[in-house]
Formats: structure tokens, C-alpha cells, sequence
């Protein structure tokens, strides 16, 4: 993958793994509200802080009029007009000062606890969440969905609760999505997670938020929430996750090549060459050697079988290190066939 | 500001004999052990400093003014953004005020004739000097690209700059931080003339006072952490780095649990700084002298707990978040008690609208903007959407520049007839006021817009949305630059042409203002023997 991918404007490509459909390029944005201050709403989540930011806005507007009223009314006031002027002997007063400690102190601990009741809905993922692996690389964005779909982009179902849980590979980027009003650090070796409830359509910029060197202000993604439905029907989030993250059916041959780009070309090549497992190219059909010594001929059952329980034979002269990918759908499997058979 | 005491003829007791013209040539000042010269030394560094990093931050906000890519690449805007802010934190605002201004003025503040422990005080300025060649080295080697922060696993697997050199500086320039500390605290216990109770010390003392506790107790944190980053960087410990079994959260802890101390180190010289200022123009005795003096002491204590509010995204614990947030605000409480005694210290007074008196104006609306918007980053659901957004970058240049520069340059104005015997200017000084509060309003109260519309920092292009703001941010930038060129321009005009300074310019009550302008080497002739406070101004009585 290309790496500190930074392209001249802002409108910048994911960069896509080799194998995978054509770049879908298009401009990120962050939708406004008609509000000066936030973004769009996107979920109850949101509003709860939408209200805890206007609670604090007023807040702030109230306490800047306290001092900085009595501040510029002091100033031309007692501005001085002669250099022997007497001042006020007043320097001290108790209840004043206890006053001035105490109320801001009481609408303090009230600030902090809004601020906590938010934190605290933003911790406690519903038991119903979909669950998405998202990983930070430099410099792009992987998302896992639980049937192994892998995309750079994290499409979603409407009104349904999402839950993620990141990790980095390399440095610490952060996961930020404005109009979700969530971020959160991506780390190497450390699990975090982040949910939100999505209940309006969207396409929504993600921008990376730690500082992780000359791909960072280009580490953009997006998240598009869709509607949910039947697999069958176009345009729904089922139908597009069944397509194996397109938006309409791809032709076995297609989505074999893009599972191949996803899954597979990390340890199998297409001429010829050896990697960590054998090359695709003229297996199907050919006669393959064992490690016990027996001979098998590669056919469509001996692939599945070499996917979804990989151990079962094992080739000569390589170790036994691809890892089971039985969570892949039949069609999946069909198209990866597909795609081998081609490889000639 | 009228030319107030003109009955205060030219202190001249020593036949026209002071600091400055006591010795001449460059090795009486780099073996002098005055602390007035010291001061003065680290002052002129310190502003070079500044100067450097402040074009740093003209380029980069040129840079910024359109989005893609203008002039700077990625990793020059990279290099750019991390040295404004190191060069800013470590080599400018740390040891400006207390290195510069407090050097100058606290041995003469409370009558004695020097800090405690002369020599030491040269070796902090020497330790600055080699601290700041060792960071500034970068700029003409490979650079630094880490951010001020350095966070692992950058600074130690990915970044190919020299922060082995820069955090080796920054090492060094610790030591000369905790040495100064160390001599202030000193000073204070045990030099005080005859009458300098503690409650006749200036504030600016009580803050310096506090402020060194901070230096002395945090800032060995920041060195053993800055010395396991080098170890990690050169030898691959793993104490940081995941893949050798380190923890990157924890390099963070660490760097806090320095580095929120540090803002106080930052800010709280700058507050003692207004408190005199408002006192003096104001001809008032201050207002809530207890209240404005504990504070100090209770910011730098409870300024220790709140480290992990910079923290709340990182993926530490849900407690350890809460319970920061929880502590967070009350540090709140007693910058709000400062905030409240100063305006009540403009009640009743006589205000000079003097350049000082301006500046300290513009830092209790400037320094209560950047504490308001302190709030809602320490309220962690909010600050899951600001954090790491221009939101943080303009609350922080509220604080640290609104804040203590203003401060500081204000504090420069007030005590500049004492240090060099001229004054300057007025109206030059207070176009050049004018131009910083409007430029830097300009600049950085447009960042409040950008960070809560989802503009993360340390950005080198951004999303074509956000243009207008970022344009808008620039040309504030040039206003500011203008004004602080001003400031600059006034006093050299003053050295060179200013009229002399008479020993007591604003009619001040503390002691500074009982010796020449500039003083003799010794500071007073006789150890003064005090008998009332430092804000006793005439009043009109019970
Ligand atoms: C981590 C590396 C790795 C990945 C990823 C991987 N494989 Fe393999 N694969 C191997 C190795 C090693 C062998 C040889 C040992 C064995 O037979 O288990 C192998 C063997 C095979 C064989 C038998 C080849 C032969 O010459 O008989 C097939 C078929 C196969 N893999 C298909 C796939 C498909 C399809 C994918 C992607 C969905 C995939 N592999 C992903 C490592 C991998
Ligand atoms: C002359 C006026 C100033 C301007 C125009 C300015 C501008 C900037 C800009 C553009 C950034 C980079 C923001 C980003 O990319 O995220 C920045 C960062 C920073 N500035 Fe300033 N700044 C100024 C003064 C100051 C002062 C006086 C201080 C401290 C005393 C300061 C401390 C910092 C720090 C600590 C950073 C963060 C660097 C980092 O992210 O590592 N700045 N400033
Ligand atoms: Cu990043
Ligand atoms: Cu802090």
C-alpha cells in the first residue's frame, strides 16, 4: 500500500489494496447544521450533546459578562483624572469571597456531571450492537464486518447500534467522526471501542485526529449509513454487505478477484512464484504433492476444503500456516473458485 | 500616561553608577553572577527565542491560509508546527518570566542584594544555553517532526528526526528550570529584608513562589521520562514500544503528569504579574491579597491530580477518566477567585490607562476566554468531540499566549524604567496593544469555529469546508505579527532614544520602586527596613 499517500487537494483517494474495485473518489465532507458551533446531528447521542454544548455556551456567555462587564464599566469609571487621587481602603471581604468560591464551585460539579452522564452513555455498547474491526495503518482505514467483508470505507444499516473496536499496526491514529461527536485513539496492542446509533442517512468524513506523521491531515474515510433491509433489494445495507461491500451483485469472477485482493494475496501469487503458500497460477486441475506423500487433484471441493480447514493437507514443501477462513460465505467461496479456475 | 513623578528627580546616590554601566565588556557579562544581569541576559534570549518561533508560526499559518499544498510539504509543516510549539514551551514561555523578569526583580521585590545562591543562577542560564543549542540544533540538521509532545511509538519507531538531539535539550533545559526553583524558594525563606513579612511580599512572589514549587517537584518527571525516550530511541528497551512489550498509554502519563504542572509553570508567574500591574495603575490596594496568594498555592497543588485530562480518548480507564474530570474542575475554582479579586481591584481605584494597565485589561478578557474554554474539555463526553481539534489549539493559545505573553509583554512594559533606566513611548506601546488584542482575536477566536465543526490539529491540508475560517485565522496572524514588530520597535526606540525613567514611574509602593532606575549593582545602598505593605496606597480613609 502506498504509504504518506498525499495527493495536492483535500479531496484525497483512499488508497485501495490491489484487487479491489475502482476508487470510488468524491469529495469528504463534514455536513453543517444551521447552528454556527456543530456539525449535523446523527443520533440520540448528538442531541444529548448538542444540549450539554448550548447548557455550556450559556454558561461561558454568563460568566464572560460577570467579569469582563464590571471590568470595562471599572475602567472608564474610575479612570484616573488626577495623580493624587485617594482609592478605596476596601481590600478584602469575606462573603464575598465565600460567595464567589462557593456558587461557581456548585455549577461546576453540575458541569461535570453532565459532562460524565455523556461519557458514561458513550462507554456502555448495547448487547445488540454490530460489531466492525477497524484498523489504522498509516496511512488508511480497514473495517472487518462479521461475515469477514473487509472495505476502506465504513458503510452502515440505519438504526442500528454499531459498535467498533480499533486497533492501530503502527503508530496511534484516532478514529474521528464529527457528526457523531465521538473520537477515539487507535493504538497499537490495545483494543479500544466506540458506539454510536446512527439514525439518518449519510456520507461523512472520518478524519484521523492523533498525529501520525506525513499522511496524517490525509488519513480520510468516510462512513455512508444506508438504509436497512431486505438483502434482495438494491440500495439496502444487507444487500450491499451480501454483495461483499458493493452496492449491486458483482459477478462471481469479480467478487472472487476482490477477495483474493483482500484475503489471499499476502501468501499466494498469480505468476507463478513461490510465497508463503503456492501460487494460484495453473493450480486448478493440476496434480498436487502432499507432505504425507500422497497426490490429490485440485478441484473445487479440494479448495474449499484447503479454505475452510486449511490443515487437513498440507502441500509439500510448505508449512502449515494459512489460517481457516470458514466464515466465509458459500458465494464468497464460489467466487474465489471462480477467480482460481481463471488463474490458467 | 502622564509623566507622573516628577518629584521623583533621577535617583542618583552613586554618582551615575548602576548594574549596567558598572562593568564593562562581554566577559563581565557572561562571569557576572548579578542576578539583575542575569535576568536581563536570559530576557534578550528568551525573545530571540520567541521571535524565531513566532515566524515559525507566521509560516505556517501562510501555509494554512488555502487548503493542499502551498509551499511546505507535509513533513516541512511538520517540522514547522513542532518546533513553534517546542521552541515556544521550552526555550520562550518556561523560563521567560521566571528566568527573566523574576530574576530581576525578586531579590530586589523583598530588599536583598541578590538570589540566594548567585552562581547556581549563572548555571541555569549557562544549562539554558546548552539546552537551547542542543534543541535549536534540529532546525539546521534533519529537524523534528513529533510535535511538541513527543508521543511513542512516532518519536521512537516511525520519526526520522533528531529527537534524541531535542528531547536531550529539553533534558538539559530542566535542570536549569529546577535550579532556578530551587534558588527562588531560597531566596524567598531566607533573604527577606527587616518588615518583608509574607503578607508584605508582591503577589508576583507568592506566584513565583508557587510556581517554583512546580518547577522543583514535576519537572524531574519530564527528565527520566525524556531519558527512557532516548533509551527506547537508541537501544530499543522496550518500556514504550508495543512490540517489545512496552505501553505507549504509559509514555503518555508520564509526559502529563510533567506537562499539565507545566502550564502552571506557564501561566502562574504571568497572574502574579496582573496582580501587580491592576494593584499599581490601579493605586489601590488589591483586592482579596489571601485569596489571590493561596490560589496561587492551591493551583500548584491541585495542579498535580488532573494530568489524565488529556487523556480521555487515549483508551485509559473509564474510572480514571471520571475521576480526572472530577478533579479537573476544581482547578477551576481558584483561577476564578483570581479572576473575580482583580476586577474588584478596578472598584474604587484610580485607573491609569497606562500601557501596562491596557495589557493586564486585555489578559482578564483574553485569559477568561481561554479558561472558559477549558470547561467543556474537561466535561469527557464533550471532549470526545474537541479533543485534538483547533478547539484545543485555540483554547491553548488563549491561555499560553492570551494569557501569559500578554503577561509578560505587559510586565515588560511595567518594569522596563526599572530595568533600563528609559521609558518608552506611550502611544506607539498602545497602538501596538491594540493591534496584538485585535490580531490575536482575529486569529485564534476563529479556531473555536473550526475545532467544533470537526477540524482536527496539526492539519497540513484540510477539507475545502473549513477554508474561509482558515483564511480568515491568517490574516489575524498578520495583524499580531504587526503588533508584537511594534513592541519591539518601541523598545529599541527606547533604549536608544528614551527619555530617563525617574525612580518611581507609576508610583508604586513596593520596594522595587524605592531604588534608582536602573539600580546599582547592590541594588539598594542601605538594606531597606520596611514598614507597610507593597499595594498601601493613600486611601480615602476608614
Ligand atoms: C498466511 C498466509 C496464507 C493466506 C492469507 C492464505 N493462504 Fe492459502 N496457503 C498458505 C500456505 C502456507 C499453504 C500451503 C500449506 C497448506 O496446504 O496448508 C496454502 C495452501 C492453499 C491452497 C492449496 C494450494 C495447493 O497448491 O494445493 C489453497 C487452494 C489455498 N491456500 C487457498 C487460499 C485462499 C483462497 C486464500 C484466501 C481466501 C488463502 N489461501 C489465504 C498460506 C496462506
Ligand atoms: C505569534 C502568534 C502565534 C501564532 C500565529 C501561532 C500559530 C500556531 C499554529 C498555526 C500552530 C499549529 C497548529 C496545528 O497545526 O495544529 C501552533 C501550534 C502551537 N503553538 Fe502557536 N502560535 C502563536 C503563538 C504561540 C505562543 C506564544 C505559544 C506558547 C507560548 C504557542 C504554543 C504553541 C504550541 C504548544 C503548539 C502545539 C504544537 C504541537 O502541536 O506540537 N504558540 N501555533
Ligand atoms: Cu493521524
Ligand atoms: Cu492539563
Amino acid at each position: 500500500m502506498s504509504q504518506g499517500a498525499t495527493t495536492k487537494t483535500p479531496t484525497a483517494t483512499t488508497a485501495q489494496p490491489a484487487g479491489t474495485a475502482a476508487p470510488q473518489e468524491a469529495q469528504y465532507t463534514i455536513q453543517p447544521d444551521e447552528g454556527y458551533w456543530l456539525p449535523r446531528q446523527n443520533g440520540a447521542y448528538s442531541e444529548q450533546f448538542d444540549w450539554a454544548w448550548s447548557f455550556y455556551i450559556w454558561v461561558c456567555v454568563i460568566f464572560f459578562v460577570i467579569v469582563i462587564g464590571p471590568m470595562t464599566y471599572f475602567a472608564f469609571k474610575y479612570k484616573r483624572k488626577s495623580e493624587t487621587e485617594k482609592t478605596s481602603p476596601i481590600d478584602h471581604h469575606l462573603q464575598l469571597e465565600i460567595v464567589w468560591t462557593a456558587i461557581p464551585t456548585a455549577l461546576l460539579m453540575y458541569m461535570f456531571w453532565v459532562g460524565f452522564k455523556l461519557y458514561a452513555d458513550t462507554q456502555i455498547a448495547p448487547n445488540d450492537a454490530m460489531t466492525v474491526q477497524v484498523t489504522g495503518a498509516m496511512y488508511n482505514w480497514k473495517f472487518q464486518y462479521p461475515d469477514g467483508t473487509v472495505t476502506q470505507e465504513l458503510e452502515l444499516p440505519k438504526d442500528r447500534p454499531v459498535k467498533l473496536v480499533l486497533s492501530s499496526v503502527d503508530t496511534i491514529h484516532s478514529f474521528f467522526v464529527p457528526e457523531f461527536r465521538l473520537k477515539a485513539d487507535v493504538v497499537p496492542n490495545l483494543y479500544t471501542t466506540m458506539w454510536f446509533h446512527p439514525t439518518k442517512e449519510t456520507d461523512t468524513a472520518v478524519q484521523c485526529a492523533e498525529y501520525c506523521g506525513n499522511g496524517h491531515s490525509t488519513m480520510y474515510s468516510r462512513v455512508l449509513v444506508m438504509p436497512s433491509g431486505d438483502a434482495g433489494a438494491e440500495g439496502t445495507f444487507e444487500n450491499w454487505l451480501a454483495n461483499g461491500g458493493e452496492k449491486s451483485s458483482l459477478s462471481p469472477l469479480a467478487l472472487g478477484t476482490k477477495k483474493y485482493g483482500q484475503l489471499c494475496k499476502s501468501c499466494h501469487t498469480l505468476d507463478g512464484s513461490k510465497s508463503v503458500g503456492p501460487s494460484f497460477k495453473g493450480l486448478f486441475g493440476k496434480t498436487e504433492s502432499l507432505a504425507d506423500g500422497s497426490t490429490v487433484t485440485v478441484d473445487e471441493n479440494y479448495i474449499k476444503e484447503s479454505i475452510v480447514n486449511p490443515g487437513a493437507k498440507i502441500v509439500q514443501g510448505y508449512q502449515n500456516q494459512m489460517p481457516s477462513m470458514a466464515y466465509l460465505k458459500d458465494k464468497d467461496i464460489e467466487g474465489i473458485i471462480t477467480f482460481i479456475k481463471e488463474q490458467k | 500616561m502622564s509623566r507622573a513623578a516628577t518629584a521623583d528627580a533621577v535617583y542618583d546616590e552613586s554618582g551615575g553608577k548602576n548594574y549596567i554601566n558598572a562593568e564593562k565588556g562581554v566577559v563581565s557579562w557572561l562571569t557576572t553572577v548579578d542576578h539583575k544581569r542575569i535576568g536581563l541576559m536570559y530576557l534578550v534570549s528568551t525573545l530571540t527565542m520567541f521571535m524565531i518561533a513566532g515566524i515559525f508560526a507566521l509560516i505556517l499559518r501562510i501555509e494554512l491560509m488555502k487548503a493542499g499544498e502551498d509551499f511546505l510539504t507535509p513533513a516541512m509543516y511538520n517540522q514547522a508546527f513542532t518546533l513553534h510549539g517546542a521552541m515556544m514551551v521550552f526555550l520562550f514561555i518556561i523560563p521567560a518570566i521566571p528566568g527573566g523578569l523574576g530574576n530581576f526583580i525578586l531579590p530586589i521585590m523583598i530588599g536583598a542584594k541578590d538570589v540566594a545562591f548567585p552562581k547556581l543562577n549563572l548555571l541555569s542560564l549557562y544549562l539554558y544555553w546548552t539546552g537551547s543549542i542542543f534543541t535549536a540544533s534540529s532546525i539546521v540538521s534533519t529537524g523534528l517532526d513529533t510535535g511538541w509532545t513527543f508521543y511513542v511509538p512516532y518519536s521512537t519507531t516511525v520519526s526520522q528526526t533528531s529527537v534524541i538531539a531535542v528531547t536531550f535539550g529539553a533534558f538539559i533545559l530542566g535542570f536549569s528550570s529546577i535550579l532556578t526553583g530551587l534558588n527562588f524558594i531560597v531566596t524567598i525563606h531566607k533573604l527577606r529584608a527587616p518588615g518583608v513579612t509574607w503578607y508584605r511580599l508582591p503577589l508576583m512572589l507568592w506566584a513565583i513562589y508557587a510556581t517554583s514549587i512546580v518547577q522543583i517537584l514535576a519537572t524531574p518527571v519530564l527528565a527520566i521520562t525524556l531519558l527512557l525516550l532516548i533509551l527506547e530511541r537508541a537501544f530499543q528497551v522496550g518500556i514504550f514500544d508495543p512490540k517489545l512489550g512496552g505501553d505507549p498509554v504509559l509514555y503518555q502519563h508520564f509526559f502529563w503528569f510533567y506537562s499539565h504542572p507545566a502550564v502552571y509553570i506557564m501561566i502562574l508567574p504571568g497572574m502574579g504579574i496582573i496582580s501587580d500591574i491592576i494593584a499599581v495603575h490601579s493605586h489601590r490596594r488589591i483586592f482579596g491579597y489571601k485569596a489571590i496568594a493561596f490560589s496561587s498555592v492551591a493551583i500548584a497543588l491541585v495542579g498535580f491530580l488532573v494530568w489524565g485530562h488529556h487523556m480521555f480518548t487515549s483508551g485509559q480507564s473509564e474510572l480514571a477518566s471520571t475521576i480526572f474530570s472530577f478533579i479537573t474542575f476544581f482547578v477551576a475554582v481558584p483561577s476564578g477567585v483570581k479572576v473575580f479579586n482583580w476586577t474588584s481591584t478596578m472598584w474604587g481605584g484610580s485607573i491609569a490607562w497606562s500601557t501596562p494597565m491596557l495589557y493586564a485589561m486585555s489578559f482578564l478578557f483574553l485569559f477568561t476566554i481561554g479558561g472558559l474554554t477549558g470547561l467543556p474539555l474537561a466535561m469527557v463526553g464533550l471532549d470526545l468531540h474537541l479533543h485534538d481539534t483547533y478547539f484545543v489549539v485555540a483554547h491553548f493559545h488563549y491561555v499560553m499566549m492570551g494569557g501569559a505573553v500578554i503577561a509578560f509583554i505587559g510586565g515588560l512594559h511595567h518594569w522596563w524604567p526599572k530595568m533600563t533606566g528609559r521609558m518608552y513611548h506611550e502611544t506607539p506601546a498602545k497602538i501596538a496593544c491594540a493591534l496584538i488584542f485585535v490580531g490575536f482575536n482575529m486569529t485564534f477566536f476563529t479556531q473555536f469555529f473550526l475545532g467544533t465543526r470537526g477540524m482536527p490539529r496539526r492539519y497540513h491540508t484540510y477539507l475545502d469546508q473549513f477554508q474561509p475560517l482558515h483564511a480568515f485565522s491568517t490574516f489575524g496572524s498578520w495583524v499580531l505579527g504587526a503588533g508584537l514588530f511594534l513592541v519591539l520597535f518601541t523598545f529599541i526606540h527606547s533604549l536608544l532614544k528614551g527619555e530617563r525613567a525617574p525612580k518611581n514611574p507609576w508610583g508604586g509602593k513596593s520596594l522595587e520602586w524605592e531604588t534608582s532606575s536602573p539600580p546599582p549593582t547592590e541594588n539598594f545602598h542601605r538594606t531597606p527596613v520596611v514598614t507597610h505593605g507593597p499595594y498601601d496606597f493613600a486611601t480615602t480613609g476608614k
